[in-house]
């Protein structure tokens, strides 16, 4: 038979055998799924749209676009960015097809086989996987409640040569936790100081639901820093709109390999998107959804608080769609998940979501955001149920 | 300070920016002719129809959300049943992937099937998307020569004799950009025949095979065997800004674009895929609107060559153009298609010299013009700046 390459070969395991039973059994709670609540998706607004911006833009919507992006959204992309206080970020800006897909670029740009990849602890799984698959070897930092901590960074990146450190500062994927502008300050002089590339990948930054807003880490460190956002979590996944802001230097390289990579993204997507953030509708559906996680995350919170056990604690997030549940360092989270779907819910082991190679097991990410606000207090107490000492 | 920049990855260091899309730039003035472009009649593309399908789809909140990474599913059991229906066997669902277009198609492919250092067959002159794609996977790339025929498979079946070992052999099998040829049904049969001998996989690219003028393209390489893979699009017949792209490959091959594919970008856009599914479901409206798209395309091409060979004469040879969306070009006086431009651009034509099709350099009489986004009037007006230019 014909030969796949070796960076292709197929593996399974439990987690896809849990999505293949939540594709299933729709009655499952799961607390797995990081994707919004389809309830709170503008499907009558955007359906509104549709027509206009094919009236507004007429055929060059549907025409191939430039790889840099639609000129509309890159303007309304600034005004986003402007509120992260990302100043005169316009010729430095290219939208993307979701934010995995800046990733993706921001990837095949930097990394070659061997390269090192400094991630904080724990970070993002699927980004981890990403750095693989470009033949990095990723290293974990220690990390703190504020995210990484500066003197071990330092240490790190005065051991070796490093290609990127990966940081997701806002509302963290999987822990919620969020950076500091101290620490952000005390990070950016060391990656200057080192001369490294930082990774921002920033797609939970408007999902704030207390507190003040913290200026994004590229304003600590513009010239060294790649910023990766999204419209995902805010306007609706299917657009796959990702918007980058990347350092001079890369900005060519990347957009060279983007159009290598698939050409441009969606000129009609990014219409509608322009037009949708454009809009005083469009401001509003993100205010209500704001409010709405922000509901299904305060739920959540007081379930935990009503139902676990007191072995367990958590970071109560200000923003974003996770809640990183730790146990006692004998409870294991990975064997849990085959008796939590037969219990009717479904989890994600916190293992999935570290770079070392013997990851700790203790940890569960909840997502709160697909889960149904009635079925949120019932989800925990099952949750509850399965983590009672017994 | 500003910061020592960090190493790029070795692989960019080959990477140059298109020379098309540089030419491109430069050619954007009006009062310039442009006939270097590669893109689709706009007005050509169902604006009214796409809308519709667009409201339609937001009544389904699933097309806003993320979807499975092979694709959306309704618009996958569409190609399954279209791809069925081309390749005269049953296409099962789990071996159609949709891509973010076939650029997409032809990047996770070449991760999926090249190692670096593997040998990649193209024909020459190339399809620059996927010359792109081979030389970012670091394959070492051998070109085979396109006559009338297409691919000459008699090239190829020497080097195979000669002991060259080809991981994919890739072919645009109708209407050729550049070439504008196609192959014909012997070499279709001898191609697959010769993938199944020497174990490697074809990627039969086929943007095109639709836009037929006077009579169907033959039967895709894909009929004859089961180690090609075959990538078609929505972006010709459609409109490009859908990105609905989509391979049909073995199962296992299938699985390993999926796992690529969710590192790459997760998955397509649920809206564009259910839009292209609509309106690929719609039958009648869609035979009608590529009927109406295949008149339009074969009066302009039918116009574009009259007007060369009238002009020209015996001056310039070029492809009779019976489907797609370009012709090709050759001085046979030793005229030089790079050396022209300049003088053609102050003349207010542009085309695209053959040199940037060229994978080891040649072609330099050459030239493609894109024959789309002009009507028959334009076109003659191109050749003839295109002839005083030339004098």
């Amino acid at each position: 038979m014909t030969a796949v390459s070796s960076r292709a070969a197929v593996r399974s395991g439990p987690i896809d055998d849990m999505f293949t039973a939540l594709a299933r059994r729709p009655e499952l709670i799961s607390f797995a799924v990081g994707a919004p609540d389809p309830a709170l998706l503008p499907g009558d607004l955007v359906a509104g749209l549709a027509a206009d911006v094919v009236a507004e833009y007429g055929a060059s919507v549907l025409q191939y676009g430039t790889t840099r992006g639609f000129p509309p959204l890159l303007d309304q992309a600034q005004l986003l960015l402007r509120k992260r206080q990302i100043t005169d970020a316009a010729e430095l800006t290219h939208i993307a097809t979701g934010g995995s897909g800046a990733l993706h670029s921001t990837c095949m740009a930097l990394l070659g086989p061997g390269s090192v990849v400094l991630v904080e602890t724990p970070t993002y799984g699927p980004a981890v996987k990403v750095f693989r698959s470009h033949g990095a070897v990723v290293i974990e930092v220690e990390s703190d409640a504020d995210g990484i901590v500066p003197a071990a960074l330092d240490a790190a990146l005065t051991r070796q040569a490093v290609a990127m450190v990966y940081l997701l500062p806002t509302f963290q994927n999987p822990t919620g936790r969020t950076m500091s502008a101290t620490r952000r300050r005390q990070i950016a002089e060391i990656v200057v100081r080192h001369r490294v590339t930082v990774v921002e990948d920033d797609v939970y930054v408007d999902l704030r639901y207390q507190g003040a807003p913290v200026p994004a880490f590229w304003s600590f460190a513009p010239a060294n820093t790649v910023y990766l956002t999204s419209l995902s979590k805010t306007v609706a996944p299917a657009l796959r709109i990702g918007i980058a802001v990347l350092p001079e230097y890369l900005l060519e390289p990347v957009l060279a390999l983007k159009q290598g990579i698939d050409m441009q993204t969606s000129t009609f997507n990014q219409a509608i998107a322009a037009t949708f953030l454009r809009s005083a509708e469009g401001a509003a559906h993100v205010a209500r959804s704001i409010d709405g996680y922000g509901a299904k995350l305060a739920t959540l919170t007081a379930a935990l608080h009503r139902y676990m056990p007191p072995e367990f604690s958590w970071i109560e997030p200000e923003g974003g769609m996770f809640v990183w549940v730790e146990g006692p360092t004998d409870f294991d989270a990975d064997r849990m998940i085959s008796p939590a779907l037969d219990a009717g819910i479904a989890l994600l082991p916190g293992s999935l979501f570290y770079a070392a190679d013997n990851p700790p097991r203790n940890a569960i990410r909840l997502s709160f955001a697909n889960v149904p606000s009635a079925q949120i207090d019932r989800g925990v107490r099952i949750l509850a149920e399965l983590c009672a000492p017994r | 300070m500003s910061p020592t920049r960090p190493a790029l990855a070795a692989k960019l260091a080959g990477l140059q920016s298109s020379a098309i899309r540089d030419l491109l730039k430069l050619t954007a003035r009006a009062e310039i002719i442009g006939l270097a472009g590669g893109l689709p009649d706009a007005a050509l593309m169902p604006r009214e129809r796409i809308a519709e399908a667009a409201d339609a789809a937001l009544r389904k909140a699933a097309c806003l959300q993320y979807t499975e990474s092979p694709g959306w599913a309704p618009l996958r059991a569409v190609l399954a049943e279209r791809e069925t229906a081309r390749l005269g066997r049953v296409v099962p669902v789990d071996e159609v992937f949709v891509t973010h277009g076939s650029q997409q198609a032809l990047s996770l492919l070449a991760e999926v099937l090249l190692d670096p250092g593997a040998l990649v067959i193209v024909e020459d002159p190339a399809y620059v998307g996927a010359l792109q794609v081979f030389r970012a996977a670091g394959a070492r790339i051998v070109a085979v020569p396109l006559d009338a025929e297409g691919m000459r498979t008699d090239v190829l079946a020497d080097l195979l004799a000669r002991g060259e070992r080809p991981a994919v052999v890739h072919t645009v099998s109708n209407f050729h950009n550049p070439g504008g040829v196609t192959m014909s049904p012997a070499r279709r049969a001898e191609l697959a025949e010769l993938a199944d001998a020497h174990g490697f996989w074809v990627i039969e690219d086929d943007p095109y095979g639709e836009l037929w003028f006077d009579e169907p393209a033959p039967a895709p390489v894909a009929t004859y065997s089961r180690n090609v893979i075959r990538l078609s699009s929505s972006s010709k017949i459609l409109a490009p800004s859908l990105r609905a792209g989509w391979l049909v490959a073995p199962n296992e091959v299938c699985r390993a674009v999926e796992l690529l594919k969710q590192g790459a970008d997760l998955c397509g856009s649920a809206l564009t895929q259910q839009i292209a599914a609509d309106l690929l479901a719609d039958r009648d409206w869609l035979a009608a609107h590529i009927d109406h798209v295949r008149t339009a395309y074969g009066e302009r091409a039918k116009s574009l060559v009259h007007a060369v060979r009238t002009r020209f004469g015996d001056r310039v040879r070029c492809t009779d153009a019976t489907g797609g969306m370009f012709v090709w070009a050759d001085f046979t006086d030793g005229t030089d298609t790079t050396e022209l431009l300049p003088r053609a651009l102050d003349a207010g034509v542009a085309y695209v010299p053959g040199a940037a099709f060229a994978v080891d350099g040649g072609y330099r009489n050459s030239m493609r013009m894109c024959f789309t986004t002009s009507d028959a009037d334009t076109l003659a007006e191109a050749v003839r700046r295109l002839a005083s230019a030339a004098e």
